[in-house]
């Protein structure tokens, strides 16, 4: 007997016998009895007798054999799609394809689908946030939701105590924080330790201890510790957990898992170096905040800080104001400029401070004070200097004596009552680079009114302005400046703020610096005019 | 800021243009050590300033970076064609002299170690 799928058709060159048929074929009749079958077919279906009905496989038992639509089932463990052929006599010929490849790689191409799937959504869910606690939370619940039936985050740490988020099987998150050293559990302290590199360690459920198993969850089936792996710090340990009734981990979970972690421990160290980062920006910051003033010793001090805007970059400006003391009788005060940005520029910055603090007796001769500083400041590692300008202040009787040196730094402007606007006659070598440093001090008098500006270059060096990249420039700072005579320190400080930011407007700056110091007015108790010295009060 | 980079048999040359500032200083650093690597007949390093825009206080410190790190190479450093802002800038921070005479030699800094 021969047959074929298709309907031979008149004068066809072959037909295909169904025993001679590469693949299973067998032959229904209408009945549901197996007509014909032939050897691939009896080889597959060894239950399956001529002239019996079909029992297995029971998908193509009950197929409807007059339909032209194909079938499909597995037999054992294969696959098989079945195409009918309807004959004439009512008979259906099935021919059995062979789909298992096929359907393993479908099968695999989508599980591997879901896996970057996952992979990406946890990528960007991870990296949504730069906050470390909210991290190892979607972590924990990421790692529930796609790996586990639970899983717990925990946070290497210093303490004696370990930062352990947990997702529970309920999709509960809980944070606590767990008294017990890491080594009481396998595998954990080198997993926290992050080097050398361990890879995932299977533990024994039965010696995890109970701080590691939610309540309520029953009994432990499998139980993995999988390390985080940060940027070049370890960023934690990932555990996840199975009951009894849940496969163990495979190969293809494991290296999930692996992959999963890797991603998580990156977010999670982001998220750790930025908070350190933050921290020390903060603490900085605090540290290099100038001091608010006031009038000291019948002078009038005022300052201003206007930080640039570029949080990332914390600048080099400074100001202080030292109190007479003992050892020193005269006000000091000290404006300068270090070069550069960032974290060695505030450390630089401290680095002077503190020593210009500890030099406050040799300040009756600020030269010699410069070139201590100098020789305290240079140092091989780098070329990073600092300008600066030193003002020793002093009361004498309605007037106030100035001693002003520049190192290296612009010159303050002294701004008499009249308006005119003179720059201080000092200069000197800038701090920190140069074998041996020089200075020229000035000695300036303010009369009752006049003030003694001191600026850093952000004020001159400012852009903005109708086109928005002029520099303010000296010009204008002294027009500006002659617009303050007359007036108290802190209104002079105020107006050359306001006349640089307006010049600036919403452009980009560096740290901006002033400080006045202003001999003041004063009421008189005799009748003199403003030349001439008489008693007065502050 | 492009220095361009041309050379005698014992004289580097370098043609400084744009700005040096805190953007650019690591890259003129980066192309000064290039140009000076491996090179044991080099007996002078000059900078040519004419097409020099702007220069704030990292551009200086990278200029004095040059400076020293030529001098304990014993290589003669020359600044040539300084404009007005630039010969303003090293006046006012009491550079000028140091960078532009003949160098003596500097005595080691008093705190720190290693070469920079």
């Amino acid at each position: 007997m021969t047959s074929s799928p298709a309907r031979p058709r008149t004068g066809a060159p072959s037909t295909v016998s169904v025993a001679a048929a590469p693949c299973p074929v067998v032959v229904l009749d209408a009945g549901g009895h197996v007509a014909q079958l032939n050897d691939a077919a009896r080889a597959l279906l060894p239950a399956a007798r001529a002239g019996r009905p079909l029992s297995s496989p029971a998908w193509l038992a009950t197929a409807d054999g007059t339909r032209p639509e194909p079938v499909d089932g597995e037999v054992g463990d294969r696959s098989f799609l079945a195409h009918p052929s309807v004959l004439a006599d009512g008979r259906t010929v099935w021919w059995l394809t062979d789909e298992t490849a096929y359907r393993t790689a479908v099968g695999e191409l989508e599980a591997e689908r879901s896996r970057t799937r996952f992979l990406t959504d946890a990528s960007s869910a991870l990296l949504a946030s730069l906050n470390l606690e909210r991290s190892m939370e979607v972590t924990a619940r990421l790692a529930t939701e796609h790996l586990a039936d639970a899983a717990l985050v925990i946070a290497p740490t210093a303490a004696r105590t370990l930062p352990v988020v947990a997702c529970d099987h309920r999709g509960q998150v809980t944070r606590s924080t767990v008294t017990e050293a890491p080594d009481t559990v396998p595998g954990l302290a080198e997993a926290l330790r992050g080097f050398p590199p361990v890879p995932s360690r299977w533990i024994d459920p039965a010696t995890a201890p109970d701080w590691l198993i939610p309540p309520g969850f029953g009994e432990v089936g499998s139980l993995v510790i999988t390390p985080l792996p940060g940027l070049g710090v370890p960023a934690g340990a990932l555990v996840l957990l199975r009951r009894v009734q849940q496969d163990a981990f495979s190969e293809a979970e494991e290296s999930l898992a692996g992959l999963f972690a890797a991603r998580a421990g990156a977010a999670m160290s982001a998220a750790r170096l930025y908070a350190e980062q933050n921290a020390i920006s903060d603490t900085l910051m605090r540290e290099l905040l100038p001091p608010t003033l006031r009038q000291m010793q019948g002078v009038e001090f005022a300052g201003g800080y206007r930080a640039s805007r570029d949080t990332e970059r914390i600048g080099g400006d400074f100001y202080d104001v030292h109190p007479p003391t003992e050892d020193s009788p005269e006000t000091l005060v000290v404006l300068g400029d270090v070069a550069g940005k960032g974290l060695e520029a505030a450390v630089l910055t401290g680095k002077i401070r503190n020593t210009l603090h500890a030099l406050l007796p040799m300040a009756d001769d600020h030269g010699r004070m410069l070139r201590l500083v100098n020789n305290a400041m240079r140092t091989s590692h780098h070329t990073r200097f600092a300008t600066l300008v030193m003002a020793s202040v002093r009361r004498e009787e309605r007037e106030v004596v100035l001693r002003l040196t520049s190192a290296g730094h612009p010159a303050p402007l002294i701004i008499r009552r009249d308006g005119t606007v003179e720059e201080a006659d000092t200069r000197g070598t800038l701090i920190g680079v140069l074998p041996a440093v020089t200075s020229r001090t000035a000695r300036v008098r303010l009369a009752p009114g006049e003030t003694c500006l001191l600026f850093t270059d952000g004020v001159t060096e400012a852009r903005g302005g109708p086109l928005g990249d002029t520099m303010f420039g000296d010009r204008r700072l002294r027009r500006a400046a002659a617009e303050c005579a007359g007036m108290p320190a802190e209104a002079v400080v105020e107006r050359i703020q306001m006349v640089t930011s307006q010049w600036i407007g919403d452009g980009r700056h560096d740290d901006i610096a002033v400080l006045a110091i202003t001999a003041p007015r004063g009421a008189h108790l005799s009748a003199v005019d403003g030349a001439t010295r008489g008693r007065y009060t502050a | 800021m492009t220095p361009s980079l041309g050379s005698g048999p014992h004289t580097v040359r370098l043609a400084l243009t744009g700005d040096l500032d805190y953007d650019t200083c690591a890259d003129l650093l980066q192309r000064v050590g290039a140009a000076l690597e491996g090179r044991e007949d080099i007996g002078e390093l000059r900078l040519d300033c004419g097409r020099l825009g702007l220069v704030d206080s990292m551009g200086l410190s990278t200029l004095l970076q040059i400076h020293r790190s030529a001098c304990r190479d014993g290589i003669a450093f020359h600044l040539d064609d300084i404009g007005p802002a630039l010969r303003r800038l090293l006046e006012l921070t009491g550079t000028y002299e140091y960078l532009t005479t003949a160098q003596q030699s500097e005595p080691p800094a008093e705190s720190g170690h290693g070469r920079t």
